[in-house]
């Protein structure tokens, strides 16, 4: 995976993500299974994406964001 | 007294310093770290290497095995206005390396999607099963397991995966961990 923008990093390291950057995390992790952010938030849902760390990851990422 | 904090992020914050204490003290110093969701009052605690959702590499017995330990956890108000956390869901994964997929994948969902009556507390791998004329897949069954602590998960990869833990109190320490989780941590 690409690494992340500095801006994102740094507000993962401070644990202060404003719902836009977590919305830009969510769509850089779905872009690294070739999904866009509407894709990766349904197949999460669905439990669909691939049963991989970052598939897990992005499943957890999406339970953060409004139903 | 459970996990909590004047604040969601002062709860995560709590949440995420006790989870790298026994990280440091058991198998990596790699440290998790917290995404919150103020939105949702909700928090993601997860390794997260730079540029990628993954944990470390631990030297086990059996090769290179990475570990990703990652859970959601959402904030209740109580009657007295701090915050207190109870996990919606979690992942912990071992892979070994070189493999495509997670050797054991042990997985909470408290909110199944509608139709799902599987266990929502199961452990799965990609390992075949010999039953009487079939061979299942453990990716195919949700094997129940209860609620594993991540305490579990890290006393596994010292005791049978053989990892070399980083402190001679390591047992304690995640006796310690883990009666508190049980006490104070609820699910």
């Amino acid at each position: 995976m690409a690494p992340l923008p500095v801006a994102l990093q740094e507000a993962i390291e401070r644990g202060e993500l404003t719902p836009e950057q977590l919305r830009q995390l969510i769509t850089l992790e779905a872009e690294e299974l070739g999904l866009t952010f509407d894709e990766a938030v349904k197949l999460a849902r669905e439990r669909r994406l691939p049963k991989t760390a970052l598939g897990a990851d992005l499943e957890l990422l999406v339970q953060l964001l409004p139903a | 007294m459970a996990i909590t904090g004047r604040s969601l992020r002062d709860a995560a914050e709590n949440f995420r310093g006790h989870i790298n204490r026994v990280l440091a003290q058991t198998v990596t110093r790699t440290p998790v770290f917290v995404i919150p969701a103020e939105e949702t009052h909700r928090i993601q605690v997860a390794f997260r290497l730079p540029g990628q959702p993954a944990g470390p590499q631990l030297v086990t017995g059996f090769g290179r095995i990475r570990v990703y330990l990652g859970q959601v956890c959402e904030s209740e108000r109580r009657a007295d206005g701090r915050h207190e956390l109870r996990t919606v869901e979690y992942r912990y994964y071992l892979t070994p390396e070189g493999a495509e997929q997670p050797l054991l994948r042990w997985e909470y969902i408290r909110a199944p999607e509608a139709g799902a009556l599987w266990c929502r507390h199961h452990l799965q791998g990609p390992m075949n099963l010999p039953l009487p004329g079939h061979v299942v897949s453990l990716n195919d069954l949700h094997l129940p397991t209860g609620y594993v602590a991540f305490e579990e998960v890290l006393r596994f990869c010292i005791v049978d995966l053989g990892v070399r833990p980083l402190s001679d109190a390591w047992d304690g320490i995640l006796r310690d961990s883990y009666e508190r989780f049980k006490t104070e941590f609820t699910q």
